[in-house]
């Protein structure tokens, strides 16, 4: 049996990994911390996947990854450097005009098209009646308080609130911290801040027994991309705005609200880091980043 | 009140799959409250404050599924467990919708193409509305090819869909042109600066193809449903359409097209035309003239005038052109007529209208009123001249075969010809009859062969009666699957008098009968 190799993500490192979670459409597969995930669906290249043609993905249990070849139990597949998905961003020049059009465009798309009980509440109040139950309403309750703290207070100590917080294998909190990530680092990148410590320390302070979920924020904190969400964060910088709306409508389909809670953090620290001015709230984060001995 | 849990230690599932568990839970009547989360220490603490903690899940980590449940009673409480554990056993041994290429619902169509923005819905009526509803919660226009679709639903779904700027083409919209693609019932047309709103979907046929003849062509062309146009839904659609293709930087040309609006959607359309900076022609049956000039707006009289004229500012010609030139073809009629109406016997007096297309029989009455007055239909203009039996044809008299009183149980008169075929012969064989009218629509969704259906009925009515005349109009181009040119050549050959338009297709009847009085 011949496994064609569709896309094998850059940030891979060599190892045995053992299966740990089978799904219909996707095997993650760990060694140690690391995660890597092997799959079948030719759209969802990112650093960490492994996109295979022509097999029964739920039937493999071992992958080795060396220099040049995985296995696949003991399938050997030679790795076509072309196949390498390059998972980091660039940003030469920018049109802050056009960035800012995009951004007010996909805003607008955001809260008009959300997916139910989303994160996207946080950016229209409305939104927030689909949290009917006790338990969804204190959900809700939780993030919101949480979120105000980032942008208004303490960022951290809103970390802290919102971290595994919500639904889904990824709880929708972790969700939008990695949505706050991934905007630091395009902020970092535009505006040449230096965010790094901060995104190292959001990171350490969400981590938490999810491999999965770490997996994840530990990418979003380095600034390595998904391809569609590197597709949607060029877009609001070099594509109009039809375009730019379209390849939002992608990363929104992600999981169940998973794609909408990233974006919902993404485009909130973006839109507040441009109402700001001087980017006050950025500075306090970065001070406040600093001075913090993290609890843990 | 009762209140249970479960843990599933190390079992990973979906986001996707976790809100279906949950969303299924909170349908069973009796549940007060529930939670399906990963056992995170904060959404513990959520737990604990929403009353749905449990001692045992005091010792989970956040790699374990946490189910809690509040219900009414213990039965209720089972219930949901069962619930839990066939949904959890079916999503295992379930495929993705990604991965296949067949999606079974509009969410999973939707991961698989999420460029699109548009939706054809044709579902049975009744769950028409909230597929629509759905479609449009993701951000795509809806068009809405399903009838019997309940009125409310509608207003609803246009209402809904203004708020968000999408369009909502239909209920019972057969007809659109986007972007250059076909849907439901059209035709294949050249690609152009013309954009038309029609709560008409023949009308929208009949001047998109005359346009595409001339060698013009379409930017958009929208269906609005014709219900769109009345009191109740005042036209929350067909105002929207109009500003999107104001909006459209490809339109230069607005046509708008429908059977008569009501008095008062027609006065909210007037209001509009008058913000909109490019040249709209109106064509609005028997709506009321004088009120669309005064909008601004140049008022067709028939569908083909109203393409013609369109053409004209198309191609930079003064729409005035547009009339005489139409002087000249029906003067050319006149003679034919003339030639036509000396053929007949004593006996033959009457006029037959078998039509697929509703506005086409509208447009029809409405250009035969100047030659012979009022005719019966069982769609008639003027509401005295309703036909008791519609099977029973009087004096001169228009049918459309296409209301739902010929269809039910049977394909529509534009794919399936065979109850016309039957009343083609039916009226050859009536000594009183002097022409029969036909329209041919071709284009995707049609007959494909409307000429192997109709040339042998068209040679035998004949054959019985010699002295008919059997007049079509062909509705179509030559890009279409049938080919115009081809079918109207076949149907000539037969012995019908073919005709370029509906409007010139009745303006011979109209005037062969006018001779014989």
């Amino acid at each position: 049996m011949t496994i064609r190799l569709l896309s094998f993500g850059d940030k891979i490192v060599s190892g045995t990994y053992h299966a740990h979670s089978k799904f219909s459409s996707v095997t993650n597969f760990t060694c140690g911390e690391r995660v890597i995930s092997l799959l079948k669906n030719k759209d969802l290249k990112s650093p960490s996947n492994i996109i295979v043609q022509n097999h029964d993905i739920q039937k493999i249990n071992t992958i080795t990854v060396a220099k040049k070849v995985i296995c696949f139990d003991n399938i050997p597949v030679e790795i076509d450097r072309e196949k390498i998905y390059n998972s980091t961003i660039k940003f030469p020049t920018v049109s802050r005009q056009r960035y800012l059009e995009n951004l007010h465009t996909c805003e607008k798309y955001l809260v008009s098209f959300p997916c139910p009980k989303s994160l996207a509440f946080l950016i229209n109040d409305n939104l927030e009646n689909e949290f009917s139950q006790g338990f969804e309403k204190l959900v809700a309750l939780k993030l919101k308080a949480g979120v105000t703290k980032i942008f208004t207070r303490d960022l951290l100590a809103g970390i802290k609130m919102i971290r595994g917080v919500g639904f889904g294998l990824t709880p929708s909190g972790n969700d939008f911290i990695a949505g706050l990530l991934i905007a630091l680092f395009v902020l970092e990148n535009i505006y040449h801040i230096n965010y790094q410590q901060l995104r190292k320390k959001i990171f350490l302070l969400s981590k938490s027994d999810c491999l999965l979920s770490n997996s994840f924020l530990y990418f979003a904190s380095k600034g390595y991309f998904f391809e569609i969400l590197k597709n949607f964060v060029l877009s609001l910088f070099y594509k109009d705005k039809k375009n730019a709306s379209i390849c939002l409508k992608k990363l929104l389909y992600i999981g169940s609200t998973s794609g909408c809670d990233l974006a919902t953090g993404l485009l909130m620290t973006l839109k507040k880091h441009e109402s700001l001015s001087a980017s006050t709230f950025f500075r306090t984060a970065s001070k406040i980043s600093t001075q913090r001995e993290l609890s843990e | 009140m009762e209140r249970k849990g479960k843990i599933k230690k190390g079992e990973y599932y979906d986001s996707v799959s976790l809100m279906i568990v949950s969303r299924k839970i909170n349908e069973i009547k009796g549940i007060i409250d529930s939670a399906v989360v990963m056992g995170t220490a904060e959404n513990k603490a959520i737990l604990k404050a929403a009353g749905l903690f449990l001692p045992e899940f005091e010792n989970t980590t956040d790699t374990d599924l946490l189910i809690g449940i509040k219900a009414e009673g213990k039965s209720i409480i089972n219930e949901a467990m069962n619930t839990i554990e066939k949904l959890f056993s079916d999503l295992k041994n379930s495929t993705d919708d990604t991965s296949d290429f067949l999606p079974r619902s509009l969410e999973g169509a939707i991961r698989q193409l999420p460029e699109a923005n548009l939706s054809l819905i044709s579902v049975a009526g009744k769950y028409a509305a909230s597929e629509a509803k759905k479609a449009l919660r993701n951000g795509l226009h809806v068009m809405i090819f399903s009838d019997n679709v309940p009125i409310e639903d509608e207003i609803d779904l246009k209402q809904f869909a203004k708020k968000k700027e999408l369009l909502v083409m239909g209920p019972d919209c057969g007809t659109a042109i986007i972007n250059n693609i076909p849907l439901a019932f059209a035709n294949a047309v050249n690609k152009g600066n013309i954009g038309i709103v029609a709560a008409s979907g023949t009308g929208l046929q009949e001047i998109s193809s005359i346009i595409s003849n001339a060698g013009a062509g379409i930017s958009q062309a929208i269906g609005t449903g014709g219900r769109d146009i009345s009191k109740q839904v005042g036209g929350i659609m067909f105002i929207e359409a109009l500003k999107t293709l104001n909006e459209d930087e490809e339109t230069k040309i607005i046509v708008l097209v429908s059977k008569p609006p009501h008095a008062d959607v027609l006065q909210k359309i007037s209001r509009e035309i008058k913000q909109i900076e490019k040249p709209v022609i109106a064509m609005f049956i028997g709506g009321d003239e004088k009120l669309v000039k005064s909008s601004g707006a140049i008022a067709a009289a028939t569908l083909e005038e109203a393409a013609i004229i369109a053409i004209n500012l198309a191609t930079g010609q003064d729409p005035e052109q547009s009339k005489a030139g139409l002087q000249f073809r029906n003067q050319k009629i006149d003679k034919l007529a003339q030639i036509e109406a000396k053929k007949k016997t004593v006996n033959q007096k009457y006029l037959r209208g078998l039509f697929s297309g509703g506005t086409l029989c509208d447009e029809t009455q409405l250009i035969l009123q100047k030659y012979i007055g009022d005719v019966y239909s069982n769609t008639p203009l003027n509401p005295e001249y309703k036909l008791k039996d519609s099977n029973q044809c009087f004096e001169n008299t228009i049918l459309d075969l296409g209301e739902d009183e010929f269809t039910v149980g049977r394909p529509h008169p534009m794919i399936d010809f065979s109850l016309r075929n039957e009343k083609i012969i039916e009226q050859a064989e009536n000594k009183n009859v002097a022409v029969i009218l036909l329209d041919v629509v071709l284009g995707f969704g049609a007959n494909l062969a409307p000429s192997a259906e109709l040339v042998p009925v068209i040679k035998k009515a004949l054959k019985k009666s010699p002295e008919l005349t059997l007049v079509c109009s062909v509705t179509g181009t030559e890009k279409d699957p049938q080919n115009k040119k081809k079918v109207k050549s076949e149907l000539e050959n037969a012995g019908a008098m073919v005709m370029d338009s509906n409007a010139a297709a009745s303006e011979v009847a109209g005037k062969i009968i006018k001779n014989l009085k």
